[in-house]
């Protein structure tokens, strides 16, 4: 079944497509604006305690941030070709990018969630079970404050943005979609490559302190 | 005189059921049912603040302890604030009036829209738990360290609500600016749009960039309170400033959302009243722009006292200063819209008019405590309290009241009773500056907002103030008396009752459910009243 | 529908290979001896990486000028946000010490 009809407050398809397109862009600033707060925190606390920071990131597991990156950053570049793939009407490659991309979405959880629980085995989760003993134990609690919101916000959104690719996966088998017709893709693939950014960001602010 | 007998078809007839309105995705629809909402948490925030007032008219705290008095303007506040102004021009009346102003059939995502009202519900039901389970004390401003570390009031509920009711408001946001991008009829460009429309759009876009971030800062203060650590604590080398700079990011502009809105309501009515085009409407709209832009750096006025530094200080209260231009210049343009025109006293003009007056007070006392030297004699008292109730009250309830006084006839098809709702438009402008006007000289002698009790010197001040709320519950009360009766027994409106320009009024009253038999188009720039228009007004008058 | 700049899978490809060579020149940068102040070349390279995906694969390079202005208020507004609270904190007194 292909919805080639706009909806009713719509007069043609080509104003449904802008409008559902600023409507996710807008969506989007929020997010941005959302996230920032986050960032605006841990900006303004690595601006105190330069020190304390680079102690704390010490712990962070750098193989295991730099697969995630190379997983999420590989998603958005699959989810591009299934977009790309519904655009050309090739029904089955689109559907094996978006199940690709969520192969991938689901592996960046798996290995995220493993570092949550090593992180906790060591000692690391601030307030309930927080042993780290140092000359900067504030600081170093208060970075992995930090790093367990965030990346929990953002694992959050990620498990939304895979319902939100089954979904997808399910209408492109359904041939919902055409070339003429693919708004829920692309919406979609900015909602995913927007999570992607925001890992863009988490990382360096976590894995990448300092090596030295 | 019942017309009760032949209805035309209309939006309402298509309403028949609960069902119908709970599911509906007319916008129109969605707009009576957050008004319905709206009311009853104005009303119940005006409990809180009677209970408020009758303590203060006695220099002794005994009414209430000082626990359940920080509950009581706490509640006030949050109820007020989230779950009345915000929501309340833009949701109600913006919702019913953007599309039909546009020429548009619908908002551009009317399962949102309806989403949004939900939402409000949700974080409605969540305040309602926290008034029932004991409530805040930490003021509307949730402070830390005291909110994150030292009461045991139900903070982390009413944060929640709080956070819940901001969904609501981005959502309502990021419709609006997509509707008007994307929706407008043939003919109606942006520089002729009517400036209520503007003011939605601004509103929403402080809605929607601003608001995220008070979500994510009470999500911090409540992990901060379950968690015991986090980024706002001084003991653990947190900076409970860092709140500070994160809430009035968003609550500054937050207060901007408040009166924007009444702005465009304001611009219609006395352009209507007094069948005259803007003056200078361009700039108008480059006032409206410049003011939303502006709002989003001005926040730190209201931390010169929290350990801001001093320069950061002198930032923020040059940039509040700047806010007055434009407020001025709009304030000097609906004047200059008056002049020569033929003004009649309708309730809705008189809600307008008394905006302009009440507005102008409240904004000229912003420039006092935008002076850094002067907010710190001024700060944390009742001269604060005066000023922003000023804004908000004086401002944006009686533009909303006006506004709804005014679009009454299109949204229900009924008149309502004239001589009633100007008796009542004049009684809220004689109670509210009864009831606030006293506070600025209480502020200014040194009362402290925020206590329950108070020396003896100001409780004769305190008292005028206490009376005047009384009168004002009056006036706040009447509108739904007479309001409702006029639904039942209302004489029929027509569509242009005011016989005003915009698309709104070119279809019927109330309008049918797709807003248009036709697609409307736009040829001429908006308030396109005539010299004729006038000269008929006044010998119409004349007559009368 | 915007199909006139549809990126080739070369396109798609090559853009892949830009970013994990950033991610790497990241991680390299890291390693210099220069304490807390990598930022300064980690977060530049960030940004690098989310422009790149913002214009080709969130498409804003075939985009109008209204779209590329709703993708970039909220940067914006955060950047403002950061830089207006900044003249607080590097201006007070004396900062909080470790």
């Amino acid at each position: 079944m292909t919805a080639i009809t706009p909806a009713a407050q719509f007069d043609d398809l080509e104003q449904e497509h802008e409008a559902s397109r600023l409507g996710m862009w807008t969506f989007l600033a929020t997010e941005v604006l959302f996230f920032g707060v986050l960032f605006a925190a841990y900006a303004i606390s690595r601006l105190l305690y330069p020190q304390g920071f680079i102690a704390a990131s010490q712990h962070s597991d750098l193989m295991l941030g730099g697969i995630e990156t190379a997983v999420l950053l590989t998603s958005s570049a699959t989810m591009a070709m299934a977009a790309r793939a519904i655009r050309h009407g090739r029904r089955t490659q689109a559907l094996q990018m978006t199940l690709v991309t969520m192969a991938l979405g689901a592996a960046f959880i798996v290995m995220h969630l493993q570092g949550y629980h090593h992180h906790i085995e060591e000692g690391l989760f601030p307030g309930v079970n927080f042993t780290y003993e140092g000359p900067y134990r504030n600081q170093v609690e208060l970075f992995y404050f930090l790093y367990f919101v965030m990346t929990a916000f953002h694992l959050l959104h990620l498990i939304v943005g895979l319902c939100i690719l089954a979904v997808i996966a399910v209408m492109t088998w359904r041939e919902w979609f055409s070339p003429e017709y693919y708004t829920p893709v692309e919406l979609t693939a900015l909602y995913w490559d927007f999570v992607d950014i925001v890992w863009i960001f988490l990382f360096p602010s976590f894995y990448l302190i300092s090596l030295a | 005189m019942s017309t009760v007998a032949a209805q035309p078809a209309s939006y309402l007839t298509a309403a028949a059921t609960v069902r119908s309105w709970l599911v509906t995705r007319d916008h129109k629809l969605i707009a009576i049912l957050f008004t319905i909402s709206i009311t009853a948490f104005f009303f119940v925030g005006g409990a809180a603040a009677t209970v408020i007032r009758l303590e203060l008219a006695t220099p002794a705290g005994d009414l209430v302890s000082s626990e359940t008095y920080n509950k009581l303007f706490s509640m006030h506040g949050i109820i007020m604030v989230w779950f009345f102004l915000i929501p309340s021009i833009p949701a109600t009346l913006g919702n019913f009036l953007l599309p039909l102003m546009i020429g548009a059939r619908e908002l551009a995502f009317p399962r949102i829209n309806l989403a949004s009202w939900y939402l409000y519900t949700a974080g409605g039901l969540f305040t309602v738990a926290t008034l029932l389970l004991g409530s805040v004390d930490t003021g509307w401003t949730f402070y830390t360290p005291y909110s994150s570390l030292f009461t045991n009031t139900s903070v982390v509920l009413a944060l929640t609500a709080v956070f819940v009711v901001g969904f609501s408001s981005i959502l309502t946001g990021l419709n609006f600016i997509v509707t008007v991008h994307t929706m407008r009829t043939p003919g109606m460009t942006w520089m002729r749009l009517p400036l209520f429309v503007w003011a939605m759009y601004a509103t929403s876009i402080i809605m929607v960039l601003a608001t995220p971030v008070l979500s994510m800062v009470l999500v911090l203060v409540a992990a901060e309170r379950l968690f015991g650590v986090g980024v706002f604590d001084p003991r653990l080398g947190g900076d409970p400033v860092l709140f500070q700079h994160l809430f009035w990011f968003y609550s500054h502009p937050a207060v901007y959302i408040m009166i924007l809105p009444a702005f465009g309501v304001v611009s219609e009515i006395i352009t209507c009243f007094s069948r005259k085009r803007i003056f200078g409407y361009p700039y108008m709209v480059y006032a409206i722009v410049a003011f939303t832009s502006l709002s989003f750096v001005v926040w730190g006025h209201h931390m010169f006292v929290s350990g801001e530094s001093m320069y950061a200080s002198i930032v923020f209260s040059i940039l509040s200063y700047l806010v007055a231009v434009p407020s001025a210049i709009k304030v000097f343009n609906w004047t200059a819209t008056l002049y020569k025109g033929s003004i009649s006293f309708e309730a809705p003009m008189l809600y307008a008019l008394g905006f302009v007056g009440l507005f102008l007070n409240g904004g000229l006392t912003g420039l006092f405590v935008a002076a850094v030297a002067l907010d710190v004699h001024l700060t944390d008292t009742y001269f604060v309290i005066a000023h922003f109730h000023y804004i908000m009250v004086g401002g944006s309830v009686m533009a909303f009241l006006g506004g709804i006084h005014f679009w009454w006839p299109k949204v229900t098809g009924r008149m309502y009773s004239e001589w009633i709702a100007q008796a009542s438009a004049i009684l809220m402008f004689f109670g509210f500056n009864l009831t606030f006007f006293p506070q600025y000289l209480l502020g200014y002698l040194g009362m402290p907002r925020r206590y329950h009790e108070y020396l003896p010197d100001y409780q004769v001040l305190n008292v005028l103030s206490s009376a005047g709320a009384s009168i004002l519950a009056v006036a706040y009360l009447m509108p739904l008396f007479y309001l409702t009766w006029s639904l039942f027994y209302g004489r029929a409106a027509g569509a242009n009752p005011w016989r005003a320009t915009g698309l709104e009024w070119r279809s019927a009253s109330p309008p049918p459910e797709h807003n248009f038999e036709q697609t409307p188009t736009v040829d001429e720039a908006p308030y396109a009243y005539t010299s004729e228009d006038r000269q008929a007004h006044s010998s119409q008058a004349r007559e009368t | 529908m915007n199909t006139t700049s549809d990126h080739s899978s070369i396109g798609v490809l090559g853009i892949w290979i830009t970013l994990i060579v950033l991610a790497a020149l990241s991680i390299a940068a890291a390693y210099l001896p220069i304490g807390s102040w990598t930022w300064i070349i980690t977060y530049p390279i960030a940004a690098m990486m989310a422009l790149l995906i913002m214009a080709s694969y969130m498409r804003l390079r075939s985009s109008t000028v209204i779209v590329r202005i709703f993708a970039g208020a909220g940067f914006f507004w955060l950047l403002l946000w950061f830089a207006v609270t900044l003249t607080d904190y590097l201006t007070r007194p004396h900062l909080y010490l470790t």
